[in-house]
């Protein structure tokens, strides 16, 4: 498919607590194509009731807005979703930390380490040539000592090269600090983003 | 001086290998800390270099610090000949790389929590003597005046 045809890319990436969703979220509905849905990739896994209290305020945030949000939850292999999409669609994926860590971290799968990251750039081309607008949610936790713990080291390692990756593709890429959207690259064209800062 | 910082796997090497592409194709110095103890950084460069850069500063702190208390030590012994250095010659540069440490849970060991202590110190040291002080963010760098002056130079790029 040619490139043209992908999905604009938009990254946006803060720490806990930054307003990184409520920005996307703004900038998934403002960019939405008038046939096409929201579509919302949830990579978080029903762990505790601590996280399944937080996945149904999220998605009863989306609903209260009703934008039209439509959910997929999907923990790994992420490129199932695309037989869901359609190319008027704007897909909202959070989070590329939680997908890095389920594809790292499930059983069996430590000799696979090296071609996650394969794996997942090319998992986001994909989702990129099926939709419209592709909005990639990460968090920011590089600015702090590197654990020295062989795993944890290679999985922050990965996604600090994921997330290099995914900003230079990206038409747009957004530091989040305490709900401020910091543009770091391109253009936002949601008014609405813009002034969250002063809203949020 | 020209101070660059970030967090870690951020891209900072990179950025400085595009950035002074120029000065890294003639002879230089670099050196990483991530690669060899500080006590290995030459005192000098034995030919016409302009050039030097240290890369990994808060690992050289580090592996000082297992030695050594005293902080301020760190700049005189290591820094402050390559600052010397660079004042000699127009033409000279020094680059500082060093990730920011800065901003995670207070580590529970009393080594880290001073190595992070002591790092912030240098940074907060680092900014004010630099002519220039750039974040890199995931490879786009924001680039503002050095010595606590509080004005963006240049755009991000």
């Amino acid at each position: 498919m040619a490139y043209s045809e992908r999905a604009k890319l938009i990254f946006v990436c803060g720490g806990v607590r930054s307003g990184k969703n409520a920005v996307g979220e703004t900038l998934a509905a403002d960019m939405r194509k008038e046939k096409g849905r929201l579509v919302y990739i949830a990579t978080a896994q029903r762990t505790d009731t601590e996280m399944e209290k937080r996945i149904i305020k999220h998605q009863n945030d989306r609903e209260r807005k009703q934008e039209g949000w439509v959910t997929l939850e999907r923990q790994r292999n992420l490129s199932e979703c695309v037989k869901h999409l359609n190319k008027q669609d704007t897909v909202f994926l959070d989070c590329l930390t939680t997908w890095l860590s389920n594809e790292m971290f499930t059983e069996n799968v430590e000799h696979q380490m090296h071609h996650v990251f394969d794996q997942i750039i090319k998992t986001i081309d994909y989702l990129r040539d099926a939709s419209s607008h592709v909005i990639i949610i990460s968090n920011d936790v590089f600015h702090e000592p590197v654990p020295q713990e062989r795993l944890t080291k290679h999985y922050i390692k990965t996604l600090g090269a994921l997330h290099q990756y995914v900003v230079s593709q990206a038409n747009a890429a957004i530091s989040m600090e305490h709900g401020l959207p910091i543009i770091k690259k391109g253009e936002v064209v949601s008014e609405r983003a813009h002034r969250m800062g002063d809203v949020l | 001086m020209q101070f660059v910082t970030g967090g870690a796997y951020n891209g900072k090497k990179k950025w400085v290998s595009q950035a002074f592409s120029d000065q890294l194709q003639k002879e230089h110095l670099w050196f990483s800390c991530y690669k060899q103890d500080i006590k290995k950084l030459p005192a000098k460069v034995e030919d016409d270099s302009k050039f030097v850069v240290i890369e990994g500063v808060e690992q050289g702190l580090r592996s000082f610090l297992k030695q050594q208390t005293e902080a301020d030590a760190f700049i005189e012994n290591y820094l402050t000949p390559w600052l010397d250095w660079e004042q000699q010659e127009e033409e000279r540069e020094l680059i500082l790389i060093g990730s920011d440490i800065s901003k995670g849970i207070v580590p529970t060991e009393r080594e880290m929590r001073n190595w992070r202590d002591e790092t912030g110190r240098l940074y907060q040291k680092l900014t004010n003597e630099a002519t220039f002080i750039h974040f890199i963010w995931f490879g786009i760098s924001s680039t503002y005046e050095g010595g606590n002056k509080d004005e963006i130079v240049y755009k991000n790029r």
